[in-house]
């Protein structure tokens, strides 16, 4: 019985701190097995270290493309040997950084989460999420894709509601952008070249590759140089739209002096030679690219079949409008489609 | 691959490591092979196997890098001698960031060059000395109290590891070159070295010597 029982000696008997700590090695004596102890859980602390790094490295590979994330953990300055404490330093480093990076990954999973269910959401109602547009980096994929709620045929989509959402065709080039529409030859150009090259073809040998390129710049730069200035008139320097605009207003005033009929028709033939010299000017502007006129133009159209539907037939008011509408609507997507093309690629152009 | 070059000399040497590092860190090692080839403009085959490496290295292949076994073997020892591999960019992960960046593998020089093909094609980390500026064999150690480093005004920190010969160090591991030890111009002889760690087969040790010593030959 009294073999099975702990002798109590005070010498052997330690404290509770103490308990938790291994002995220190006596004095004098050495210390290589107590190197060694530590040795072992620096190999430990070495282990859970490279366990760790891996399951970083993993977390980087999942949470491409997601950016703002940090993965850095602090070094200690080395390269040199770790104690212990050192190596526990970097260990609990790691630990941290693998939390606070699970943690951004599940807030980023549920913002992306919340993002699909909004594409969702707007596919099957776009009208009740105009302009709203979701990039692919929201829904955590690569890629420039997006979901953009937009009107068909422009402003008369956005007149009568037509909404719908567009998928982009994704990132640009790397080579950038396209040139202007100036530089890009239309079907047109691209036939006649084709013509004008089987045609070379046989009637002799072939401009070097770098001649045809300054052929080539040279045309663009000449094509390119009537948009920067005033387009001229068929009449090249006479002012006809002058003195057009001129007898217009000498007979607005003259129509003002004169009694009726004879004054009304006046200001009516003035009022229309104003129009008509302003419309010359706006057309001409407008096809040369060098300022848009969309929506003068536009009206040009929608008006005269407003006025000759209302005046001239027996069709209820209200289609008239609508009539009208429509024409104001699709001639001013043809004039901005024409306007793009010769511009290069604006909408619009404002020029003092 | 080619066949081994005629004038290669010696199979790769293994290199010496202090006790007190390699009862640390099993697995550490360092082996060196010499090659008769002076520094000065890459070659035009050099250049363009450069440029093909550069074709096959994209933003995955980046990505996952830090997943495959020896760039995450180099990753690991980095963490267990005090480097935050984020910062301090292991060889092979600096050479990939560095491509990223400028979109391709940049020409250096020829033994950069080389350094550069076989350190990306293996993923081992390469050194290059002089080797005329050698003395014995190379190893890895900590070094002394008050030791310096050529080129350093201050002395560095005690215990740091270093790449040393049989005399003095000629670079601290990953870090800085001594002065004077580096290639440079009027190299003949280029020491490679190879510093593996555990994780890292001895085989892609020899095998990246051999990558660059070609190259270098190229």
């Amino acid at each position: 019985m009294a073999l099975l029982e702990h002798p109590e000696v005070e010498e052997v008997r330690l404290t509770p701190q103490e308990d938790l700590v291994p002995p220190a090695p006596p004095e004098g004596l050495d210390s290589v097995l107590y190197e060694h102890d530590e040795r072992a859980a620096r190999a430990d602390l070495r282990r859970q270290i490279a366990a760790m790094e891996l399951a970083l490295a993993r977390l980087f590979g999942s949470a491409f493309p997601r950016k703002g994330i940090e993965f850095a953990v602090a070094g200690l300055g080395g390269p040199r040997l770790l104690s212990v404490d050192e190596l526990e330093q970097v260990r609990d480093g790691l630990a941290a950084r693998i939390g606070e990076v699970k943690a951004d990954l599940h807030d980023y999973a549920l913002a992306e989460e919340s993002n699909r269910q909004l594409i969702e959401r707007m596919t099957a109602d776009p009208a009740a999420y105009k302009w709203v547009r979701v990039y692919n980096e929201d829904i955590g994929e690569p890629g420039c894709k997006n979901w953009h709620v937009k009107p068909r045929l422009g402003p008369l989509g956005m007149l009568m509601g037509w909404w719908r959402v567009k998928i982009s065709s994704g990132c640009p080039l790397a080579k950038g952008l396209r040139p202007p529409d100036q530089l890009m030859p239309t079907k047109r150009q691209r036939r006649k070249r084709r013509r004008r090259q089987s045609g070379a073809q046989t009637a002799g040998p072939q401009p070097s590759a770098v001649a045809l390129d300054d052929q080539q710049r040279a045309r663009a730069a000449r094509r390119r140089a009537p948009a920067d200035q005033r387009p001229p008139a068929l009449w090249g320097d006479f002012p006809m739209s002058e003195i057009v605009v001129f007898v217009g207003i000498l007979l607005l005033i003259a129509g003002f002096f004169l009694s009726p009929p004879q004054g009304f028709v006046m200001i009516a033939v003035g009022l229309a030679l104003g129009s008509l010299a302003g419309l010359e000017l706006s057309l001409r502007e407008h096809f040369a690219g060098y300022r848009s006129h969309t929506l003068v133009l536009a009206a040009a159209v929608g008006v005269p079949i407003f006025g000759v539907l209302f005046a001239a037939t027996q069709v209820p008011v209200p289609i008239c409008i609508a009539a009208g509408l429509v024409a104001f609507g699709g001639s001013a997507w043809l004039f901005t489609n024409a306007f793009r093309r010769r511009s290069g690629g604006a909408l619009f152009r404002l020029r003092s | 691959m080619t066949d081994l070059p005629d004038q290669w000399e010696a199979a790769p040497e293994p290199g010496w490591i202090d006790p007190a590092l390699a009862e640390e860190f099993p697995g550490l090692s360092i082996v060196s092979t010499t090659i008769e080839a002076t520094a000065g403009r890459s070659p035009e085959a050099l250049r363009e196997r450069l440029r093909s490496l550069s074709d096959r290295i994209g933003g995955a292949q980046a990505i996952q890098l830090r997943q495959q076994p020896i760039p995450w073997a180099y990753r690991v020892f980095f963490r267990h001698i005090g480097l935050d591999p984020d910062t301090t960019r292991t060889p092979v992960e600096q050479l990939i960031f560095d491509r990223i960046h400028d979109g391709a593998f940049k020409s250096q020089n020829r033994v950069d060059d080389a350094l550069t093909i076989a350190m990306v094609e293996v993923g081992v980390a390469l050194r290059a000395f002089d080797g005329d500026q050698v003395e014995g064999r190379v190893g890895l150690r900590l070094s002394a109290e008050g030791e310096g480093l050529e080129g350093r005004v201050s002395a560095l920190p005690d215990g740091t590891i270093v790449i040393a010969d049989e005399r003095r160090p000629l670079g601290i591991l990953f870090d800085r070159t001594a002065e004077g030890r580096g290639v440079q111009k009027g190299t003949e002889r280029v020491l490679l070295v190879a510093i593996g760690v555990r994780g890292v087969p001895d085989i892609a040790l020899e095998e990246a010597l051999w990558v660059a010593g070609s190259a270098l030959r190229a």
